[in-house]
């Protein structure tokens, strides 16, 4: 029975501060809507909608704090400012939010691998946006990465035109973040 | 910020969306506690809890790692129930089985407190409710509840003197109708 005197109070602190154990099944309900709200194409929170961009298999950007991001090794850089993200971003010291977009309308799954996933072709699936724009937004450390598509489990695509030739043959993309100042 | 917090912020951001359910799995009951102080129906603090963790995912590129995870989930939610609280539905408390109890607690006598405290709380305006729910279910200071809902010092102490004074009358008043 809760007090009317001055033990109110502590009462109160007491039974409010008891936190309920819901079990997995309320936290697996949260997730599938987390799921379900990961597959959405991005909205403008994450980064600004680049799906408009012709290039058959482009890579685009993510620039935070006047950083610059080459992609094809040097002379390459894309135009910055187009693609800032809408806010400062807490990972602005450290890694870059870079858009890999990627254009394969008939393709039912595209995968990015490169060495920033040890190539793992299940760890980072595209999400396919509009007129079959394959996107993922990926946190990057700085300097050089070399990735490629994976399309539907089998194709291997890169973007043109920096190549690197991998360990066993095959080829990847060069990238570089780097930093003009 | 916890190490395992960062970590897996980072590996969300990286596209790793399994790693958001760490955060689910640590904030989800804390949250519950919140939301279920302030709407009082499980169902409704439910939905605004699923709410505040989609909302949190969609907003993980914005979020400042010099915050506390806890305090940054907790203030989307203050927000969620404020809306969630124009539509509240019918009174539903939580089940004993959703409490873990002491060995040798008297769980009828701990199950009609909480019961009690619940249409308490129930029946308190929702500023009221909020401020209640903020310093005595979250332990938060009245600095922190200032920063968290926008409102000043003074007004929070105020809300939160009103509250329990009005729990106190409602006690004594079940108790003199009994």
């Amino acid at each position: 029975m809760l007090p009317s005197d001055d033990r109110l109070p502590d009462t109160l602190h007491r039974e409010m501060r008891r936190t309920p154990h819901l079990g997995a099944i309320a936290r697996a309900r949260v997730m599938s809507a987390v799921r379900r709200e990961a597959q959405r194409p991005r909205r403008a929170g994450w980064i600004s909608p680049l799906l408009g961009t012709a290039l058959a298999a482009s890579l685009t950007i993510a620039v935070a704090g006047g950083v610059w991001l080459r992609a094809g090794g040097e002379g390459a850089a894309l135009a910055p400012g187009a693609h800032v993200l809408a806010r400062g971003s807490s990972i602005r010291d450290t890694l870059l939010l870079v858009r890999f977009a990627f254009t394969a309308p008939a393709a039912a799954r595209v995968a990015l691998v490169g060495d920033f996933n040890d190539w793992g072709t299940q760890r980072t699936a595209l999400a396919r946006g509009a007129d079959g724009v394959w996107v993922a937004d990926v946190a990057m450390a700085r300097g050089r990465h070399r990735y490629a598509y994976v399309v539907d489990d089998t194709g291997w695509v890169t973007d043109a035109p920096a190549l690197d030739t991998l360990p066993g043959g095959r080829r990847a993309t060069r990238l570089d973040l780097v930093n003009p100042q | 910020m916890t190490a395992s917090d960062l970590d897996a912020i980072q590996r969300v951001k990286a596209g790793d969306i399994d790693a958001f359910a760490v955060l689910v799995d640590r904030y989800h009951d804390r949250l519950m506690r919140y939301a279920m102080h302030l709407l009082q129906n499980r169902a409704d603090a439910e939905e605004v809890v699923q709410e505040t963790f989609v909302r949190a995912y969609r907003a993980l590129p914005r979020y400042e790692e010099r915050e506390q995870m806890s305090a940054w989930l907790l203030r989307i939610l203050v927000n969620r129930c404020r809306t969630a609280a124009a539509r509240r539905r019918t009174f539903e408390p939580l089940e004993a089985a959703d409490f873990e109890f002491e060995p040798g607690e008297d769980v009828s006598e701990r199950l009609a407190t909480r019961d009690e405290l619940a249409r308490a709380v129930a029946q308190l305006p929702d500023d009221q409710r909020e401020a209640l729910a903020l310093r005595f279910g979250e332990d938060l200071s009245f600095d922190e509840m200032a920063a968290l809902t926008g409102a000043g010092v003074s007004a929070l102490k105020m809300r939160v003197k009103r509250a329990v004074d009005r729990l106190r009358m409602l006690m004594e008043g079940t108790r003199a109708a009994v």
